[in-house]
């Protein structure tokens, strides 16, 4: 049963990518033509400091079924900081989706450089396949907007 | 009233990078049904020159107000697009791109799933570019003043090359009572046996006349905010609790009371509470040192107001510390080396009481204006018979060669070979750096004059065992353990980062190599650049050098500074930036603790925060985090990005 809706199962995912280092990984990705799954949906921010985890509540509600925050390593941020108040609020949102029954492995938080083509390849594919054994996101309510 | 919007999709076909990669006309059909779209052009590559121009004749004719690129990556093209829609009079942020090719048919096999996610991708866009709005390009002049931080040898030389400019104005600053830095306590420099205050005394006196030079001695760096041609500098002057009637008589030194050790001279004799650290001091005002003055101890002393009183009137314990803002174009770091203190290391039994020594205790004494006036003297007053020098003190902390102690190390050798030519000279080595002019040459001639070189296997196994008559030295040579007996041991202590340099790399955000020195931007090609565009490094601060050296590369700092700070030279600011709404913000001044610039303030006044335009780079972490929604991350905002998210997944 788990096996059919895993083969059936397309998720959507968004993936939240910083201008500087992980939309350039993904943009390295694609200069050595490494394979990034279809489920994939890209939203450029110039820096993962500005992801507001509202963001990451509202793609979950509008019917994502897994949200990427990739970041600048630590140490590289292009805004010398922003990615640690990513981490810290990624700390706390997956904190506050366990208190809501949302499982926090449909929200994944990781660092890509720009030369990390292959490592974009390999994150996003192990993301989808992450989701797809997850099955789809079935919010146990849905707030109104 | 809103204007309609008219929006044209750009679909660049790449060749057959985009265009043979997935089902290209359906999609074209599925885009031409989104809302605000005029219409869907295509062509083989609207980067080239021929693909520019049609781009401008499309958005003329079908009078586009809104423009989304279906092509490449922001990072190959976003910048050519939007002067290309700059030059049909559309305002370039009211663009968007679909990066289709890099994040799409490039890393896609499966043409359906590839039709599916550029149409998402494309849609998002589309939706998006409804709540852009047109965004201003501010240009700002560049100051051309410069803040030096560090008045040694570095500093001054860079301020002075700088001074040249008269339009410019040059903030040399230091924490200390005097300009100088380490050079004046460094009475000789090898291998010449040139004189070093002699080198420095008109450096430091011409300081005066030069009226574009500011300095700021006994001042403190608080906060510095800002970038490349606009830096804001807070300092602060601390109190010197003397003014600027003082001359330097030093009648005062004689009426007060309280004795302390002289750290000029590495505490070796006494100064008073009331002092001026070294004969030529820059400038050549006393200061009253509060941690050790009566008065600031709760007493009732005036002695050196007394004095000062009937003569100049310059005592003044009214002063306070005073905060300035400097406004610059650039900074040049110049803060030097500090000693590495041989108290860590318990082997060499210094305890300033036995007959071990540091190198500065020796240099120090070789000094006329010293303590002991020129004359090496042991502990108890005596001339040494036997001396023993030992090289890499306090190496096997830092790992790496100071470099510029084995010079100093064998010009106290020639000094003791012309001062008290009866005395043993022996200099422990393991190994030997050699790296200034004259330097290889000094040590063959001190070999042939008599000095005993000993070349020890490892400068890590030094012991010292002393008291007030003797020094022993034990040390492993060719395998064998041996040991010398002296009447006085002199460890050569290597050089380190100073603290000041860990509070400037602070302020900064200046990053050190794993040594602790400053960062070069690179090391052969850019060794005057830093990290931080518009900040220059200069001297011992980013590595051992001697005054030669220090010189140099204060001088190729200057001209960085030189070079890049032009009268009239404009830099566009970013546009992208965030602002607060002003109602909205509850004052909780969160904002304030995450902005990487330091660009936000709080206005007392109105209770709200405020960015500053200037500062502000556009990372919209503020943005996400403000509690009350009252910060607008201008190109990223809210409701810009929420939508995108709606359209990509609905």
């Amino acid at each position: 049963m788990a096996q059919n809706k895993c083969d059936t199962f397309s998720p959507k995912i968004v993936a939240f990518l910083c201008n500087w280092c992980s939309y350039g990984g993904a943009d390295q990705a694609g200069a050595n033509k490494l394979p990034v799954p279809g489920e994939i949906r890209i939203i450029r921010v110039m820096c993962s400091g500005r992801i507001d985890p509202q963001f990451v509540i509202e793609a979950l509600q509008d019917g994502a079924d897994g949200v990427m925050i990739l970041g600048c390593h630590p140490g590289d941020c292009h805004y010398k900081e922003g990615n640690y108040n990513a981490l810290r609020r990624y700390m706390l949102l997956t904190r506050l989706l366990e208190e809501f029954g949302i499982e926090k492995e449909r929200v994944y938080l990781d660092w890509v450089s720009a030369s990390e083509g292959e490592k974009f390849s390999k994150v996003t594919n192990e993301f989808v396949k992450k989701i797809k054994e997850l099955g789809p996101y079935e919010p146990a309510y849905q707030v109104k907007k | 009233m809103s204007e309609e919007i008219r929006c044209g999709i750009f679909i660049c076909r790449c060749g057959p990078n985009i265009a043979d990669r997935l089902h290209f006309e359906e999609l074209k059909e599925q885009i031409k049904k989104l809302p605000d779209v005029v219409g869907v052009y295509e062509d083989n590559f609207y980067c080239s020159p021929a693909g520019k121009n049609k781009i401008k004749e499309i958005i003329k004719q079908e009078k586009l107000n809104r423009c989304c690129f279906a092509a490449c990556s922001h990072r190959v093209h976003e910048k050519t697009f939007m002067e290309t829609v700059v030059e049909a009079g559309i305002n370039p942020f009211l663009i968007q791109l679909a990066n289709i090719r890099e994040h799409i048919t490039w890393v896609m096999d499966d043409k359906e799933k590839a039709t599916k996610r550029a149409y998402d991708q494309i849609k998002a866009a589309v939706a998006r570019l409804r709540k852009h709005k047109a965004l201003e390009t501010k240009y700002m002049k560049i100051k051309t003043d410069v803040a030096i931080i560090g008045g040694g040898i570095a500093g001054i030389k860079a301020a002075k090359l700088l001074a040249n400019d008269k339009n410019r104005t040059i903030y040399l600053i230091d924490s200390k009572p005097t300009l100088g830095g380490r050079m004046p306590q460094w009475e000789k420099s090898y291998p010449t046996m040139d004189c070093n205050p002699c080198f420095l005394a008109p450096e430091l006196s011409e300081m005066k006349d030069i009226k574009n030079i500011k300095v700021l001695t006994n001042t403190d760096i608080e906060e510095i905010k800002g970038f490349y041609g606009n830096f804001i500098i807070k300092i602060k002057v601390k109190p010197r609790y003397i003014n600027e009637n003082c001359i330097g008589c030093m009648e005062c030194f004689n009426a007060c009371p309280v004795s302390v050790k002289n750290e000029f001279n590495a505490n070796l004799n006494d100064r008073k509470a009331v002092y001026i650290p070294f004969p030529g001091s820059y400038p050549n005002l006393a200061i009253i040192d509060e941690k050790n003055c009566l008065r600031f101890k709760g007493e009732e002393c005036t002695k050196c107001k007394e004095v000062c009183d009937a003569l100049f009137g310059a005592v003044d314990y009214s002063q306070k510390a005073e905060e300035k803002i400097l406004e610059v174009g650039g900074i040049i770091v110049a803060t030097g080396f500090d000693f590495i203190d041989i108290k860590e290391f318990p082997e060499y039994n210094w305890t300033g009481k036995n007959n071990v020594f540091t190198n500065l205790e020796f240099e120090r004494m070789m000094s006329s204006s010293g303590p002991t006036h020129s004359h090496i003297k042991t502990r108890k007053n005596s001339d040494p018979k036997s001396v023993a020098f030992i090289y890499c003190g306090g190496r096997k902390k830092v790992g790496y060669c100071s470099g510029v102690c084995c010079g100093a190390t064998m010009k106290y050798a020639k000094f003791l070979l012309s001062h008290n030519p009866d005395t043993k000279i022996y200099q422990l080595y393991s190994e030997m750096c050699l790296d200034s002019d004259g330097l290889a040459e000094m040590f063959e001639s001190l070999k042939k004059e008599g000095v005993n070189f000993i070349k020890i296997d490892d400068y890590k196994e030094v012991k010292i065992e002393a008291d007030e008559n003797r020094a022993k030295i034990k040390y492993k040579e060719k395998g064998i353990e041996k040991s010398l007996e002296t009447e006085m041991a002199v460890v050569a202590m290597g050089i380190q980062n100073s603290d000041g340099s860990n509070q400037i790399a602070k302020l900064l955000d200046l990053p050190l190599t794993k040594e602790g020195w400053f960062a070069k931007y690179h090391a052969k090609m850019e060794p005057s650049t830093s990290a931080v565009d518009g900040v220059y490094i200069a001297g011992a601060c980013a590595g051992p050098v001697d005054v030669q050296k220090a010189v140099v590369s204060a001088k190729a700092a200057a001209g960085e500074a030189m070079a890049k700070l032009i009268e009239g030279k404009e830099i566009e600011l970013e546009s992208k930036i965030s602002y607060v709404v002003a109602e909205k913000c509850g004052g909780c001044k969160m904002c304030i603790s995450v902005c990487p610039y330091k660009a936000i303030t709080f206005d007392e006044e109105e209770k709200h925060s405020v960015i500053q335009e200037a500062l502000c780079k556009g990372c919209g972490t503020c943005a996400a985090l403000c509690p009350a929604n009252a910060i607008v991350n201008k190109h990223f905002e809210d409701e810009q990005i929420m939508l995108e998210l709606e359209r990509l997944i609905v």
